[in-house]
């Protein structure tokens, strides 16, 4: 096959989330000579921007959801499935990345996490895999996490960003503890931090602090690339 | 923790002995001065009405037939209740709900005082437990709700024969005997409210704590099969709460042809597409409203969705059921209302969102969102719809009074039918 052929089967795979065949057809990408950083820039970081670009509801909806019908929308096991293929594809692609003449600089070190007092993972993990698929240095640090967890491992990590996710309301109180620890620590101008999570409001850096809030995958994507920009040019 | 079936393996943050058939922890004498002294007041301001709450309650859900305002609850919710031992005090709340857990009477006092307090006209059913920690293998206790489902019990479909083949009984496993003794006391103590048995979680949100919410989607989209096998186990464990309910709470049918209600909350319906809900109707939602019909019970189904699979759970259940529930962040009422009120038998729970109690000036945002509800209100036909409103943990005290006092304000008005 060609490689126009392959991306093209890829693409076809990869909407119609058949992780199995990502896997596979990112090796034959690979093996026909496409450059891995390409493939993961150019097709599956376009497609899943394409993909989650849409209007996303899951138990909690966006206005502008809620009048769609719920095949014209993104639903929670759409993002399910959008990572588990971007999970077959780069695990696949990450030995010849590793090689790749043309290196990847990462955009950014984050670390992700889910507050204390809330083990909701899900959308956490996902947010994750999709930011590392996006070439940032991700370490995900789990769930039930303190704001002690959280500013320790973007000190030990020297993280450019904390994405926190907090899902349940009495856990507020932790994302606005993060910030002080990360005051105490003396990083918080080093460290942004972006929030999501059903317990989460977009009004967020208003009311409590924060850098941004995600009200989606995409969003989280895209504002994360915001917020790294900004600590750059804050850093000329 | 790691458990399967029944934890009966579990210590530590539990009462002693508290799974097993008709527990029964004993008030203390003050516990009863309480109880009686609150209660005394719901039944003194139940009075001075111009209809009695179960009257009121009675012919917004079951009616149609006048009302003298609409019915009005601020759920006792598991995570707020503790609130009302600290009178709002700054965070975090002295007492939690993981507190209240371990002391079963403290919570039933909390959510008494909470009634009266905040002027309930119903008995709000928060469940202490869903029996997750019953369909789970690995939970969590928590400080802010019923213990979290952290791994599903069920991988393969012979773990799914396995547990069809031995429903666990919810009245002796788990944190359900806690949950249902609150049941057996609230009605015992307030027989004059409508009461709410809990049968919660629902099907879609049993199925994933039994699975794994992230496995359990997957399946559905992936391994159909499997996800409609797990669907029926949840259901025959759904369904033997429902007959233990039932009976707990009784039919309670008055002179004015009020009955109790049984809840069947499922937040998480909205995960699934309109096709998905139909693929797993026959064997969820489907057997259950049968089966709670044989018990005389129109179940009130609470699902957070958005409209349009709103719109085919209520086409495809039709006129089955007794009650469309909406709660918590929905969808735009304007969307959603001509959908719930194509059937005369739905009624509609609607609240003011957190966000206006959030907002900076909560008044306006208060009023705004409460003035949209009553014209909707104005719209309709019929007089169903009830105000439960969900308030957000860090709302301030002064807030969620004055959230109250403008819900009296904006929804007394005489509603013909």
């Amino acid at each position: 096959m060609s490689v126009n052929d392959i991306i093209k089967e890829y693409k076809t795979a990869f909407y119609a989330y058949d992780d199995k065949k990502c896997g596979e057809l990112a090796l034959q990408a690979v093996e026909v000579g496409m450059d891995p950083l390409d493939i993961v820039e150019k097709n599956l970081l376009v497609w899943t921007r394409d993909l989650t670009g849409k209007s996303f509801y899951a138990g909690m909806y966006e206005e502008k959801a809620a009048t769609m019908k719920s095949e014209e929308a993104i639903m929670v096991s759409d993002i399910i499935m959008i990572a588990e293929c971007l999970t077959a594809s780069v695990s696949v692609l990450r030995p010849y990345l590793a090689k790749s003449a043309r290196k990847v600089a990462s955009p950014g070190t984050i670390i992700i996490g889910t507050v204390e007092g809330d083990v909701h993972d899900i959308g956490k993990t996902i947010v994750g895999s999709i930011l590392g698929s996006a070439g940032f240095n991700v370490t995900d640090i789990g769930f039930d996490k303190s704001s002690k967890d959280f500013a320790m491992a973007a000190k030990l990590n020297k993280a450019d960003i904390l994405a926190v996710s907090c899902s349940m309301a009495l856990a507020r109180p932790v994302m606005t503890s993060i910030l002080d620890d990360l005051k105490k620590f003396g990083i918080r101008e080093k460290t942004k931090v972006i929030v999501g999570g059903q317990a989460t409001y977009v009004d967020d850096p208003g009311r409590i602090g924060v850098d941004a809030h995600g009200a989606d995958v995409s969003e989280a994507l895209s504002k994360t690339e915001e917020l790294v920009r900004v600590l750059k040019e804050q850093k000329k | 923790m790691v458990n399967q079936f029944s934890s009966q393996e579990v210590h530590g943050d539990y009462p002693a002995g508290f799974n097993v058939p008709n527990y029964h922890p004993v008030l203390t004498e003050s516990e009863e001065l309480w109880i009686e002294k609150a209660n005394a007041r719901i039944r003194e301001r139940d009075k001075q009405g111009k209809m009695s709450a179960r009257q009121r309650c009675g012919q917004s859900q079951w009616g149609p037939g006048p009302v003298d305002r609409v019915p009005m609850a601020l759920p006792a919710q598991s995570h707020i209740i503790p609130r009302i031992f600290d009178s709002y005090l700054d965070n975090p709340p002295i007492l939690t709900n993981r507190d209240l857990l371990k002391h079963p009477n403290l919570y039933f006092l909390a959510e008494t005082i909470w009634r009266a307090r905040f002027y309930c006209d119903w008995i709000y059913n928060s469940p202490v437990s869903f029996g997750e920690d019953i369909l789970t293998k690995q939970f969590r206790l928590i400080d802010n709700g019923p213990p979290l489902a952290v791994e599903g019990f069920a991988k393969t479909k012979e773990d799914m024969e396995y547990f069809y083949d031995n429903v666990p009984d919810p009245a002796a496993s788990g944190t359900w005997p806690i949950h249902l003794w609150l049941n057996k006391m609230r009605v015992k103590t307030l027989p004059e409210l409508p009461s709410y048995g809990s049968a919660c979680a629902g099907h879609i949100a049993s199925a994933g704590f039994f699975m794994g919410i992230k496995e359990f989607l997957l399946a559905v989209r992936k391994n159909p099969e499997l996800a409609i096998l797990a669907t029926k186990c949840v259901t025959k464990f759904i369904n033997r709460k429902i007959d233990i309910m039932a009976d707990v709470i009784g039919q309670q049918l008055n002179a004015d042809g009020v009955g109790n209600m049984l809840y069947w909350c499922d937040g998480a319906g909205g995960f699934l597409t309109g096709a998905e809900f139909k693929l797993l109707f026959d064997e969820g939602y489907g057997a259950s409203i049968t089966h709670s019909a044989k018990k005389g019970y129109a179940p009130c189904i609470a699902f957070a969705g958005p409209v349009p699979s709103m719109e085919l759970m209520c086409d495809h259940m039709g006129n089955l059921l007794g009650g469309g529930q909406v709660i918590g962040e929905t969808p735009p009422y304007e969307d959603l209302w001509p959908v719930l009120h194509k059937y005369d038998n739905m009624y509609t729970e609607a609240n003011s969102q957190n966000k206006t109690l959030l907002a900076n000036d909560p008044e306006a945002a208060i009023r705004k969102d409460l003035g949209r509800l009553a014209a909707l209100q104005a719209k309709t036909k019929l007089p169903r719809m009830m105000l439960e409103h969900a308030i957000d943990v860090l709302a301030p005290l002064p807030m969620v009074d004055l959230l109250i006092k403008l819900s009296f304000e904006i929804f007394t008005y005489p509603i013909k039918a």
